[in-house]
């Protein structure tokens, strides 16, 4: 297939139709790539603390909004005993999407 | 206070954009489309005047818009910019798509039941052939879509997330599908009763279409059927009644002399050009002698520029070979106006557009 495109031209028709090529067939633009990886860790990271940022936004803005938050109240807030597994869970899980990538180096 | 979200509260749409399942993953993509617009916006234009500067040092001729792939790739392989650009483009491609398909399978067995509610609420709208075939060249998962546009039963809600990313905000409420519409060459004699949008994806077009021609019917046709179907549903929404086949762009199955105006929005840069030839003489064949067809794509070889800048080559060059666009420089390469008239239709005009795009209009000649 794509024969005649080729003639056209010197673009690339690729290997295998619908499958997403397997992580081992990643291209690597970098001098190692690590490097490459580090690039998908450092975009996740990015996605994960701007969706934070975001959502402290919306919750500050709704809360101060109804009257509901006093200025200092999120610095002088401790969670107790009953919160604690969950965020811990929360934290646990980040770590795992945040480092995933690295994890798929072959 | 940390309990997660359920994801099945309903977040509804903002206009005619459907809202993620979560605010944290609308926040994550609007951050990978902003990741774009940096790539696209802020970094490609330093690589290119990096790219120039190379090939004017290099004393090469129009600044190395003529150099032959392999060399460019080779005259952009030491700058570090250049391994960056393709990452970032490559990684906020596939973070994205991870993204969207992770948020919309917490849902799935919503999503097909809303399909299949549309399909019931309108069965005389949606037209499909159980013993269709897909053709293998239509398989690829373009822009590395997951499963592409045949093998994902949700392809279409993937793609108009997807879509809204690549677009970097210019086409959420269907802008450019409105823009589009207007660009649509009417015949002459003014008579629409029938317009078809082929390669219509999830139908935007076709919408705008209705919009511009209220009083004509007006079809979507596309290979895709888990496009097809989300389109029909997404027309269903919003009250509007056009029709889908679900089909190919090379053999409708409509009747000879059946449509007044054809449209095709960036299909052909999306499929092989051995089928150009065929798909313009089917469009041909089911217009009515006088009836228009516009194409509406990215600026080919007879958009004036004699050659691409080095930069766009190089760009151009990464798409097909990283991001899955197989087919688009074989239509670059393309002269339109040219296939359009060997195929016995008469060009009416061809010109950029007021977007990155540009359009082509031609007629059925009219019977003597
Ligand atoms: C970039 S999309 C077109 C966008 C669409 N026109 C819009 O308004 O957003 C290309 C579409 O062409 C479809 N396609 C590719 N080959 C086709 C063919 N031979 N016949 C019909 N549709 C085809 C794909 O399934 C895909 O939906």
């Amino acid at each position: 297939m794509g024969t005649t495109m080729q003639q056209d031209v010197d673009g690339v028709v690729p290997k295998s139709p619908i499958d997403m090529p397997p992580d081992r067939d990643e291209p690597a633009f970098l001098p190692h790539p690590l490097m490459d990886r580090l690039v998908d860790v450092a975009l996740s990271l990015g996605a994960e603390l701007y969706a934070e940022r975001d959502r402290r936004r919306t919750l500050e803005a709704i809360l101060v909004e109804q009257g509901v938050l006093a200025a200092d109240a999120i610095e002088l807030h401790r969670f107790n005993e009953a919160e604690q597994p969950s965020r811990d869970a929360d934290r646990i899980a980040f770590v795992q999407r945040l480092y995933g990538a690295l994890n798929k180096l072959q | 206070m940390n309990t997660p979200v359920s994801r099945s509260i309903d977040r509804c749409m903002q206009g005619v954009l459907p809202r993620t399942p979560t605010l944290e993953d609308e926040s994550q993509l609007a951050f990978y489309e902003t990741v774009r617009n940096f790539a696209i916006g802020e970094m490609f234009p330093r690589l290119s005047q990096q790219l120039v500067a190379r090939a004017d040092a290099a004393k090469l001729p129009d600044h190395g818009a003529r150099l032959p792939l392999r060399q460019l790739r080779a005259l952009a392989e030491p700058l570090p910019l250049s391994g960056a650009w393709k990452r970032v483009m490559r990684s906020q491609q596939q973070l994205a798509w991870d993204k969207i398909r992770s948020s919309l399978l917490a849902n799935a067995a919503r999503y097909e039941a809303e399909l299949d509610a549309a399909e019931c609420a309108h069965p005389e709208r949606i037209h499909c052939d159980p013993q269709f075939v897909t053709p293998d060249y239509a398989k690829f998962p373009i822009h590395l879509q997951p499963g592409g546009y045949v093998g994902d039963t949700l392809a279409g809600y993937v793609f108009h997330h997807g879509t809204k990313v690549f677009y970097q905000g210019f086409n959420d409420q269907d802008e450019l599908h409105i823009l589009n519409a207007q660009h649509v060459r009417a015949p002459a004699d003014g008579k629409v009763r029938r317009v078809l949008d082929v390669g219509c994806s999830i139908g935007q077009g076709t919408t705008a279409l209705k919009q511009r021609f209220p009083a004509a019917e007006v079809w979507g046709l596309d290979v895709g059927l888990p496009l097809v179907r989300y389109a029909h549903k997404r027309a269903v929404d919003q009250g509007v009644e056009v029709h889908f086949k679900h089909g190919l762009a090379e053999d409708t199955g409509f009747p000879d002399g059946h449509f007044d105006v054809v449209l095709a929005y960036i299909l052909f840069h999306e499929v092989p050009a051995r089928l150009f030839d065929s798909i313009v003489t089917e469009v041909r064949r089911v217009l009515r002698p006088g009836g228009t067809f516009t194409i509406i794509d990215a600026p080919a070889a007879n958009s004036g520029s004699d050659t691409l800048a080095a930069g766009n080559r190089f760009w151009l060059d990464f798409d097909s070979q990283y991001n899955c666009e197989p087919y688009s420089p074989a239509f670059v390469a393309t002269d339109v106006p040219e296939l359009l008239q060997r195929n016995g239709l008469e060009v009416l005009h061809s010109g950029a557009m007021p977007s990155f795009l540009w359009h082509t209009q031609a007629q059925k000649p009219a019977i003597k």
